[in-house]
């Protein structure tokens, strides 16, 4: 009898005890250890080694190469700018929708997170469309008397493109910020306004003084992701043409057959600057107030606005939401288009680009690429970000913060720096080539798109548990349900708009996906749509902007199915998740 | 019902520093279909205990025995305790009847079976008419109804509540006092309940243990715990009381000389003649007297002061009375009785020798 517990081996009997729930955690460390950190140390290492030695040798060439620099210094002052645009944008937007109330309000702000799903790659299509030489918006000013196209050279919009992609990454990138803001802003304690008002200050020392400090945390939980995402942003540059940028550099040196040193060396210093960004912004901005744990002591009942002020509201969010879809709308457009020479509207519409589309293997192949890694992606990041929510809330279990941290960084590491990451890991003669580009990068693509999203979910699903009282788990266990039955008929109905609403975000990402993507796949049966429609608009083909539009607009439908289906699944409860 | 006994019962948080133990070896036994009280202020480690109880938390040391059978290691789901929360922990997503019934059908009661119990229990709490509604579509007061339907639906070994008056207003909170007692006792089951609030311990319970710092104070039915209350913590925390510091004169029967002057009691003592002791007197226990009435006043149990102020709380006035060696006490009089009163006015407190509490400790 006493033999049967050593006969067994060593490993196995550590099986038999271990918590199942500290083996997920030590699957998931590894996950994000092998596909995060590893490549991430592959590239550094790469940059920092010359004929097979460590050496300062690509670095000292990068600093002194005053292209570079420039481009460097471009995505940067990128960056700033689309930042600071959104952050304009978004304040006025964020203090309206949580102090006032009117009607039609929910449906606004709704419509708000729209441009989110909406890439500006796509968008950005359409762009030349609309600010060309005898693009729309001069077309309407010619109609209007103010322009005359037929005598001298008319105003190019485009300009270099900078401005252009500040925009455009402006208005696909401000919900981030609005989402957070009004968050922020929601949870604050109206009585900490209500005191300093009490106490002789006007409107706007108050929102100087004490609402804008208090926002601190929020503004940069929000302004971070945007700044980081467009400091290294590809997708709407390239639609735009504008390349003098640091992110456009890298990839256009990715996609050749010898990636060298030179191009980590500019790698490690953009996830340097990164990194250094993202930090920097955390000891400005990101210091909590120590304002969100104090409960609100008073609800925050909106004032309700009178007619001029709906209107007021109306026009101010309709305007932007507009604005946000008409590069859409334009794709849309130029899908259905046959001719379209300048002329304000098309002359004459066809779905033959469409049916041409659908027809083709390679669009139809690339629309169900992109199905399957966007299916994969959301399903594993579900798993991996609930398990560790959970075990952040619930378990408090040891290293859980670590783990946090850990699927936090992504948010500071652009995508593009992961996917040169990636390549090195997998060039040729390494230990995971067979799932490099060149073989088949599905699994790399769904894990790259797992990590990048990792953060929202969660962040999310972590929302979502904190707002349930440990209480009503208990309750449950209290009359005999066990732990699985807790969870299932108890937890998961209660964070399930978490949930849909995590999965929504990392799906509709994951479909129109562009660093990872246009630099991961290689191979045409690999494509996802995103590198498709970036291979069909530069090709030499004639209607290539409407073959390349009907992929976007195809993209577009795919997105907006899943949403309709989901609220269908969902019913009344899909307001509630995008508040979630 | 069950029989609850508690031996040693500790528990001690191992994070956080100079976090001592919160609760230190608690022996307790709890009678079958007592409604057992567990009484003290906040950080007491009342809560904990409770949780013990159902599981929800490990004790660091001692053994749970249920009828004598030790269930210190049993899972939570298989304790057959059931709990009303604080919170009420009604789930959101859940119908109240959907609410209830998830007691019996973890027990793998059949669906018709278990609709009935439901149904039954919501009848007893009279809320059988809401059944069909959301937990936030119902007032504070019916989600407690729910909660305690809920709970009876499990027809558990042993009823557990959580302070579940607390989130109620004063009104209702006073009506559900004699209906919460009424339902539990009805139910035949076992009950513990824990409270911060003295009224609702002593209007509702058996039987009280009061606990302080994490151990049991005291333990007795609420006239006892009143009337005789161990120590300081115990006269102050149940009621209000005015305190005296003396030195016993005599033993049989027994008389403290106090720095108001002295005092007779009709309680006995165990402590020498000579010994430092501490006695109370309940505020409504003082009779107040116009000090002309008294020629005697070296009488015992009869104390000279001033009137220092009259408080007028309709049927009842508080009148604080400074005595000799300027301690003041408080005393609750008829309001009627303190209308020939002014602050300043000198009188004479007296009280009768089976009302002076002598503390043990």
């Amino acid at each position: 009898m006493e033999r049967t517990g050593t006969e067994r081996p060593l490993w196995r009997r550590y099986l038999e005890q271990a918590d199942p729930l500290v083996a997920a955690e030590v699957l998931i460390f590894l996950f994000v250890g092998v596909f995060f950190f590893w490549p991430l140390y592959e590239a550094v290492q790469a940059g920092l080694t010359a004929e097979g030695r460590f050496s300062f040798y690509w670095l000292g060439r990068l600093f002194s190469n005053r292209i570079v620099l420039g481009q460097i210094a471009n995505s940067f002052l990128l960056a700033c700018v689309t930042t600071a645009l959104c952050l304009v944008l978004t304040m006025p937007m964020a203090i309206v929708s949580t102090r006032y109330q009117f009607r039609g309000q929910g449906i606004l702000t709704g419509l708000l997170l729209v441009p989110l799903i909406l890439p500006p790659f796509v968008g950005a299509l359409s762009i030349k469309r609309y600010l060309g030489q005898f693009g729309i918006l001069n077309l309407v000013l010619e109609r209007l008397g103010v322009l005359d196209l037929s005598s001298g050279r008319p105003p190019d919009w485009l300009g270099s493109g900078f401005w252009v992609v500040t925009v455009l990454q402006t208005l696909n990138l401000f919900p981030i910020l609005y989402l957070n803001l009004s968050a922020a802003l929601a949870n604050l304690d109206p009585a900490y306004a209500q005191a300093a008002r009490n106490l002789g200050a006007g409107k706007w020392t108050v929102f100087r003084r004490i609402t804008l400090p208090l926002l601190r945390p929020g503004i940069f939980a929000g302004g971070s992701i945007v700044f980081i995402w467009s400091f290294t942003d590809i997708g709407t540059p390239l639609m735009v043409g504008y390349e003098e940028l640091a992110s456009v550099r890298i990839f256009k040196e990715l996609a050749r057959a010898d990636v060298s040193g030179r191009t980590y060396s500019l790698v490690l210093v953009m996830l340097v600057l990164s990194v250094l960004f993202y930090v920097l912004g955390k000891v400005v901005f990101g210091r909590s107030s120590g304002a969100e744990s104090a409960k609100a002591s008073t609800a925050s009942a909106g004032q309700r606005l009178g007619f001029w002020g709906t209107l007021g509201a109306w026009v101010f969010f309709g305007g932007v939401i507009l604005l946000a879809i008409l590069p859409h709308i334009g794709v849309v457009l130029t899908a259905v288009s046959g001719q379209w020479i300048k002329t304000i509207l098309p002359e004459r519409y066809t779905l033959d680009h469409l049916l041409f589309v659908l027809r083709q293997p390679e669009p139809r192949r690339a629309v169900l690429n992109s199905l399957v890694y966007a299916g994969l992606s959301t399903t594993l990041d579900l798993v991996i970000g609930s398990a560790a929510a959970w075990m952040l809330v619930r378990r408090r279990l040891r290293g859980a913060r670590v783990l946090d941290l850990c699927l936090m960084l992504p948010l500071a590491v652009p995508g593009v720096i992961l996917a040169a990451g990636y390549i090195a890991m997998t060039a040729p003669g390494r230990l995971l080539e067979a799932i490099g580009p060149m073989r088949n990068p599905t699994m790399l693509l769904v894990i790259a798109y797992t990590i990048r999203r990792a953060p929202f979910v969660v962040r999310g699903v972590t929302a979502g548990l904190q707002q349930i009282p440990e209480t009503l788990e208990q309750a449950a266990r209290n009359l005999g349900a066990t732990a699985g039955q807790a969870i299932r008929r108890i937890t998961v109905p209660l964070i399930a708009a978490n949930l849909i609403a995590s999965g929504l975000l990392t799906f509709s990402y994951a479909m129109l996906e562009v660093s990872d993507s246009l630099v991961l796949a290689q191979l045409r049966v690999h494509y996802p749509i995103t590198k498709e429609i970036y291979t069909q608009a530069y090709s030499a083909n004639t209607d290539a902007m409407q073959i390349a539009a009907s992929l976007g607009l195809l993209g577009m439908l795919v997105l907006g199915g899943s949403l309709a289906a989901a609220a269908v699944l969902m019913g009344k409860r899909l307001g509630a998740v995008f508040r979630a | 019902m069950i029989e609850i006994r508690l031996e040693g019962i500790s528990k001690a948080y191992a994070q956080g520093a100079g976090s001592g133990p919160v609760l230190e070896k608690i022996d307790l036994v709890i009678e079958p279909g007592e409604f057992f009280f567990l009484l003290g202020p906040s950080g007491c480690g009342k809560t904990t205990l409770l949780r013990i109880l159902a599981g929800l938390l490990e004790p660091t040391s001692g053994r749970i025995l249920f009828d004598g059978r030790d269930v210190t290691q049993l899972a939570a789901e298989k304790r057959r305790t059931a709990m009303v929360f604080q919170n009420y922990a009604l789930w959101p997503h859940l119908k109240v009847i959907e609410n209830v019934e998830f007691g019996p059908q973890m027990q793998g009661i059949e669906p018709a079976r278990r609709r009935q119990i439901a149904l039954e229990k919501l009848a007893v709490v009279q809320m059988e008419a809401f059944a069909h509604r959301k937990p936030n579509q119902l007032s504070g007061g019916q989600q407690q109804r729910v909660a305690l339907a809920r709970a009876l639906a499990a027809q558990p070994q042993c009823l557990l509540l959580d302070e579940p008056l607390s989130n109620l207003d004063a009104r209702l909170r006073a009506k559900m006092r004699t209906e919460l007692r009424r339902l539990v006792k009805e139910s035949q089951t076992t009950a513990v309940y824990v409270t911060h609030d003295q009224k609702e311990a002593l209007s509702m319970a058996d039987r009280i243990a009061v606990l302080c710092g994490g151990r049991i104070v005291q333990i007795g039915r609420p006239q006892e715990i009143y009337q005789r209350p161990k120590n300081e913590f115990v006269a102050d925390f149940i009621g209000e009381a005015n305190f005296l510091t003396g030195n016993l004169l005599q033993t049989n029967p027994v008389k403290i000389r106090t720095e108001a002057g002295v005092l007779a009691s009709e309680m006995k003592t165990e402590r020498a003649a000579g010994s430092a002791v501490k006695c109370c007197v309940r505020p409504e226990k003082v009779q107040i007297h116009d000090i002309k009435d008294f020629a005697d006043r070296n009488r015992p149990n009869l104390l000279a002061g001033t009137v220092q102020s009259i408080a007028y709380y309709g049927e009842l006035s508080q009148i604080e009375v400074r005595l000799n060696a300027g301690v003041v006490w408080t005393v609750t009089v008829f309001s009627g009785r303190a209308e020939g009163l002014w602050p300043g006015a000198e009188v004479l407190c007296g009280v009768n020798p089976a009302d002076v509490i002598v503390l043990e400790e």
